[in-house]
C-alpha cells in the first residue's frame, strides 16, 4: 500500500492549501518552527555537552535535566506541530525528498539514543552523577550532538531540493 | 544554479500555476516552432508568496491554458527550468519578481542582456 494518495489529500485539505498560499502565516510558522529549536535542541545540546563535561561541569546532572526537560518539551512539541504543519503544505515533495527522509530516521535515531539513556543510564543517575559519566553516557552524548546536527542540517538542506 | 546574468523569453502556455509558498512555480508549456534553446515544459520559480504579492500578482493572475511571455535565467546546469525575471502581460504590463523591481518610476530595468 502506497501512502502517496494519503499524502495527496493531506496536502490538499483546505487548511493545508490556505497555508500554502497564506502571506503571513506560512513564514510566521517557518519562524516558530526555527525557534522551537533553540528550545528543543538548545538546550539537548547543552545537557550533551554537559555529559561529556564541557560545559556546566559544577552542575549536577540530575538537577541540569530536571530544569531543562521542560524546555526542552515544549520546544519539542512546537517544533513536532510546527514541523507537520510544513510537511502538510508539501507533503507529497517532501515524502520524495532524499534529505527530507534521512532527517527523519535521523529523528527516529535520535529518539532511539535518547530512550536508551533513560533506561539504562538515568535510573542509575545518583550513582555516577557527581563521581563522572560512564563512557556509555558520553557515547550517547556524542550521537545525540551527530543526530541533532545531522537533522538541522538536512532540515535546511531539503528545501534547496524541492 | 540560475545563470543570472543571462536572460531568456520563453514564449508559450501555461500548464500549472502553482501560487504557493516557499516559491511560487509556473510551469510553461514551448512549443517547437520557438527553437531549439526553449521549446519543451519549463518550471520558472517565483518567489513566496507575499513578495509576489507585493509585486502585484495574485493566485489568479494566471491559469492553466493561458498564453504566456515569461523572461527568465535559465538553470546553470541546463536543465529546463528558471528563475523567473518578468512576465509580459496582454496589455504589454511587467509583472516582476521581486528580486528585479522596475525603476522607481515604473520603467523596465536596465536590460542586462536579450
Amino acid at each position: 500500500m502506497s501512502v502517496l494518495p494519503l499524502l495527496n489529500w493531506l496536502q490538499n485539505t483546505g487548511w493545508a492549501t490556505a497555508l500554502k498560499e497564506s502571506a503571513l502565516v506560512f513564514p510566521f510558522i517557518e519562524g516558530s518552527h526555527i525557534l522551537a529549536l533553540s528550545f528543543s535542541v538548545g538546550m539537548v545540546m547543552m545537557l550533551d555537552l554537559r555529559l561529556l563535561r564541557v560545559s556546566f561541569r559544577s552542575q549536577p546532572v540530575a538537577l541540569m535535566m530536571e530544569q531543562l526537560m521542560p524546555w526542552t518539551m515544549s520546544g519539542f512539541g512546537i517544533m513536532l506541530l510546527t514541523g507537520f504543519l510544513l510537511f502538510a503544505t508539501q507533503a507529497v515533495k517532501a515524502w520524495g525528498n532524499t534529505f527530507f527522509r534521512i532527517k527523519m530516521i535521523l529523528l527516529i535515531l535520535s529518539g532511539i539514543n535518547a530512550l536508551y539513556y533513560q533506561l539504562r543510564y538515568f535510573p542509575k543517575m545518583a550513582e555516577w552523577d557527581r563521581a563522572g559519566t560512564p563512557l556509555g553516557v558520553r557515547a550517547i552524548a556524542v550521537l545525540s550532538l551527530i543526530f541533532w546536527i545531522g537533522v538541522i542540517a538536512c532540515g535546511r538542506t531539503m528545501a534547496y531540493e524541492l | 544554479m540560475f545563470e543570472m546574468s543571462k536572460n531568456v523569453t520563453f514564449q508559450g502556455t501555461v500548464v500549472e500555476y502553482n501560487w504557493e509558498n516557499p516559491h511560487t512555480h509556473i510551469i510553461v508549456r514551448v512549443p517547437e516552432s520557438a527553437g531549439k534553446e526553449t521549446a519543451g515544459t519549463w518550471d520558472i520559480e517565483g518567489g513566496a508568496v507575499n513578495i509576489m504579492a507585493k509585486q502585484g500578482w495574485t493566485k489568479t493572475t494566471f491559469k492553466p491554458g493561458d498564453p504566456i511571455t515569461v523572461v527568465g535565467h535559465p538553470m546553470k546546469d541546463g536543465s529546463k527550468g528558471a528563475s523567473l525575471f518578468y512576465v509580459i502581460l496582454p496589455g504589454g504590463k511587467r509583472l516582476y519578481h521581486d528580486i528585479a523591481r522596475p525603476n522607481a518610476d515604473g520603467s523596465a530595468p536596465p536590460p542586462s542582456q536579450p
